[in-house]
C-alpha cells in the first residue's frame, strides 16, 4: 500500500519540490540560517502563506498581523475538510496530522482518486499526506541550502500545480459528471476575479457554497 | 525580543493560524449520514474548487514570461 500511495502521490512531487525550492531560495535573501526554511515547511506547511510570510517578515510587522493575515490567506481550507469528515476516522494522532496536512494539493488529490479495492483508506490517505509534507519540506531545504551555492531559476515552475489541478479537476469530471457545480465554479471564480482579486479563492469558493445550497433549496421545493 | 525569537515565534504563530484554519470543519461538524445537507456540500465542493483552483493558477501565469510555454506545453501533454 505504501507503494501505491508514493506512486499516487508523485504528481504532489513536480508541483511541491519546485515550488518549495523557490521558497527556500526567497527566503535565504532574510539571511536567516538555511533550517529554518525547512522548521518552517515542517510546521507551518502552507505553500502560499510562507510566500506571504517573507515579506512580513522582512517588513518586521507584529506577530498578530502575522496570525490574522496566515488565517485570512488560508481560510478557504476551512472548507477542505467537510470532504474529510467521514473519511479521516476517530480522533487520533493520525487524523490530527491529515488534518494538518490538508493542504490544496492534497485536497484536490484526495478528493479525485479512487481508494484502490481493498486498502484501508485511512491509512493510504495517511502515507499520501505524509509524502506530500515530505516533498515540501524537501524543497524548501534544497532551496534555502543552495540558495549559497548555486542559483536556480524556477521562475515560471507554478505550472506543475496548474497541470496537476487541470488533471485533477477532468478526474473530478469523469467521478461526478454532473454540469452544475463545475458552472457554479466557473462563473464564481469570474465574478471573485472582477470584484475581489486579492481574494479570489476565498470568495469564490463562498461563493460557490452558497450558490449550490440555493440551488439545492429550488430543486427541492419543486420536489414537493 | 531578538531577530531569531522573532522569527520562532512568527512561525509558531503561523503555524497555529494555519492549523486552526483546517482544523475548524471538524470540530464544527460531526460525521453522519443523518446530515443530509453537509453531505451535499462535501460531494459537491471538490469539483467547484477544481475549477476555482484552475482559474486561479492560470489568472496568476505570467503570460510575458517562458511560463506560458511550460503551461501550454503542460495542458498539451495531457
Amino acid at each position: 500500500m505504501i507503494k501505491i500511495a508514493l506512486k499516487t502521490s508523485l504528481p504532489i512531487l513536480f508541483g511541491f519540490v519546485p515550488l518549495g525550492i523557490a521558497f527556500g531560495l526567497l527566503f535565504q535573501e532574510l539571511n536567516y540560517p538555511w533550517y529554518f526554511a525547512s522548521l518552517m515547511g515542517i510546521i507551518v506547511y502552507a505553500g502560499a502563506a510562507q510566500f506571504m510570510a517573507i515579506g512580513l517578515l522582512a517588513a518586521g510587522v507584529g506577530l498578530v498581523e502575522i496570525a490574522m493575515s496566515t488565517f485570512l490567506l488560508n481560510s478557504r481550507h476551512m472548507f477542505y475538510g467537510i470532504a474529510f469528515l467521514e473519511s479521516f476516522g476517530n480522533w487520533n494522532l493520525r487524523k490530527l496530522y491529515m488534518i494538518f496536512g490538508l493542504t490544496d494539493e492534497t485536497y484536490a488529490l484526495m478528493t479525485s482518486i479512487n481508494v484502490p479495492k481493498g486498502f484501508n483508506k485511512k491509512k493510504y490517505f495517511f502515507f499520501i499526506t505524509l509524502f506530500a509534507q515530505i516533498y515540501w519540506v524537501l524543497g524548501c531545504t534544497i532551496g534555502a541550502l543552495s540558495s549559497e551555492i548555486l542559483s536556480f531559476n524556477t521562475e515560471g515552475m507554478e505550472f506543475a500545480a496548474t497541470a496537476l489541478f487541470v488533471v485533477l479537476l477532468i478526474e473530478q469530471w469523469i467521478m461526478v459528471k454532473r454540469l452544475l457545480p463545475f458552472m457554479i465554479g466557473f462563473i464564481a471564480s469570474f465574478i471573485a476575479l472582477m470584484f475581489f482579486i486579492d481574494h479570489m479563492l476565498i470568495v469564490a469558493i463562498i461563493i460557490s457554497i452558497g450558490s449550490i445550497l440555493i440551488f439545492r433549496l429550488i430543486n427541492k421545493s419543486h420536489d414537493e | 525580543m531578538n531577530e531569531i525569537e522573532y522569527l520562532l515565534a512568527a512561525i509558531l504563530v503561523m503555524a497555529i493560524s494555519t492549523y486552526l484554519t483546517r482544523l475548524t470543519p471538524f470540530l464544527m461538524f460531526t460525521p453522519g449520514k443523518e446530515n443530509a445537507k453537509l453531505n451535499f456540500v462535501a460531494k459537491n465542493t471538490p469539483p467547484m474548487v477544481m475549477m476555482i483552483l484552475v482559474i486561479y493558477m492560470l489568472k496568476e501565469v505570467d503570460y510575458l514570461s517562458t511560463e506560458i510555454f511550460y503551461t501550454l506545453f503542460a495542458l498539451l501533454l495531457l
